[in-house]
């Protein structure tokens, strides 16, 4: 459940932040086409060092429930905050609304 | 300053010239060396040295008796000395033919001789004297032309042969019909067996490591592997591939979510090599060596650490939420 949960929160960054970049990378697309190839040489070395991160981790000896236990840990540290402090911006707009 | 620099260039030439001398030296010593291998020359023809043997080219059919100035010793003794011998024979007419020849140890005269097929001879002191000869086949280099030289070798095994008093005669044998006085031999090689095999033994594993060198060479060298992409291991690289910004962006999202890929072995395809190397997963490799007790107990130590240190900091998290100092975590006032 905790995979299921990370995997969507990371996918509405991934949304939002592709929506965020699309006009930076129509800009580099049409105007700055080698750059795009660039990008993708420095993509393809990391998704393929990605490729050998499991064996990598199996051979720590770390299973993988530890593993999203930390990645759920840190990834709740990071947005407890910008939770809490949301609702507080919330909470005080609407005391200035509604006095 | 100047005195240390006239020293310095006063050892160099020192140097040079004990150099020099040295290699003059040298070159003389091998030339000298050289110059004391054995070069034998029988009466019928021009021998010349091949391998261990020196080779009589012998132009017309003739026979000769052996005395021990071709041979480094006199004597083959009881422990069954080897020595081989090589010949080629330019008569004409003999290509494209297989012959087998014989050997005939002469003692005492033209009259008393024993044939190597017949086993031994005994004399009156009950010396026994035997003779055998190995590779008794013999061709022809070239069987296209009748007129090629015939080569072959003989490796001739006896007991108590005194070579100075006796002599040997080769005879070729073209199926039933024998050719009487056919050809000479030189020089012999004075080896006993047991040095023979070890030189053979050196021989074989000289060349077994040749043979396992030519098996890398060509393991690199092989036209097979694809040389221009190098087994595929540019294939990610390959400059058509196009990226943008966001797929940069993303790279520790992929980095996180790629935690919890299970292990895989890991295959290298090196480029410029025909076989691919795999490395095994740790755990599942370990667990051949090593009881599954053992690897469930560090993982128990690890993950349990771990573990700890994990919930230990969520702890230390939640109560930070309450501390009323820390104004941007404290949730005591919402």
């Amino acid at each position: 459940m905790i995979n299921a949960l990370l995997k969507g929160i990371f996918s509405l960054i991934t949304g939002l932040v592709s929506v965020l970049m699309t006009p930076i990378n129509l800009l580099i697309t049409n105007y700055f086409p080698n750059v795009t190839s660039v990008l993708a040489l420095v993509r393809n070395f990391f998704t393929t060092s990605f490729t050998y991160i499991g064996w990598c981790i199996d051979s720590t000896f770390i299973s993988s429930e530890v593993i999203s236990l930390i990645i759920a840990f840190f990834t709740m540290k990071l947005l407890v905050p910008i939770a809490i402090n949301t609702i507080k911006l919330a909470i005080k707009w609407y005391h200035m609304l509604v006095p | 300053m100047i005195r240390d620099f006239k020293y310095i260039i006063k050892r160099i030439l020192i140097g040079v010239g004990v150099a020099l001398v040295l290699s003059f030296l040298r070159g003389n010593l091998l030339i000298s060396a050289k110059a004391l291998e054995p070069i034998n020359v029988t009466p019928n023809g021009m021998c010349w040295m091949n391998d261990y043997t020196s080779v009589c080219n012998m132009t017309s059919p003739s026979t000769y008796q052996f005395s021990d100035r071709y041979f480094y010793g006199n004597t083959w003794g009881s422990d069954g000395d080897v020595k081989r011998f090589a010949w080629r024979f330019n008569r004409s007419n003999i290509g494209g033919k297989y012959y087998d020849i014989d050997l005939l140890f002469y003692y005492g005269g033209d009259t008393s001789f024993l044939d190597s097929n017949r086993g031994y001879i005994q004399n009156s002191e009950n010396n026994i004297f035997s003779c055998h000869i190995d590779n008794t086949r013999w061709g022809v280099t070239d069987s296209t032309s009748s007129n090629a030289p015939a080569i072959g070798t003989a490796v001739v095994h006896c007991n108590n042969v005194y070579i100075s008093d006796d002599y040997f005669r080769f005879y070729i044998m073209d199926g039933q019909k024998k050719y009487n006085a056919i050809f000479a031999v030189s020089q012999a090689t004075l080896t006993p067996t047991s040095q023979q095999n070890v030189i053979d033994n050196q021989n074989d594993n000289t060349q077994d490591i040749i043979d396992s060198q030519e098996n890398i060479n060509n393991s690199i060298n092989n036209s097979n592997v694809d040389s221009d992409t190098g087994n595929g291991f540019f294939d990610d690289f390959d400059n058509g591939d196009t990226a943008t910004l966001t797929d940069i962006i993303s790279l520790p999202l992929d980095f996180i979510n790629s935690l919890n890929n299970a292990c895989s072995p890991i295959t290298l395809n090196l480029p410029f090599f025909e076989n691919n190397v795999t490395i095994p997963c740790m755990q599942s490799y370990l667990s051949q060596f090593f009881p599954s007790a053992l690897i469930d107990l560090i993982k128990l130590a690890i993950n349990g650490f771990l573990s700890f240190k994990v919930l230990s900091s969520l702890i230390d998290f939640i109560n930070s939420l309450k501390d009323p100092n820390n104004s941007d975590l404290e949730v005591m006032d919402l």
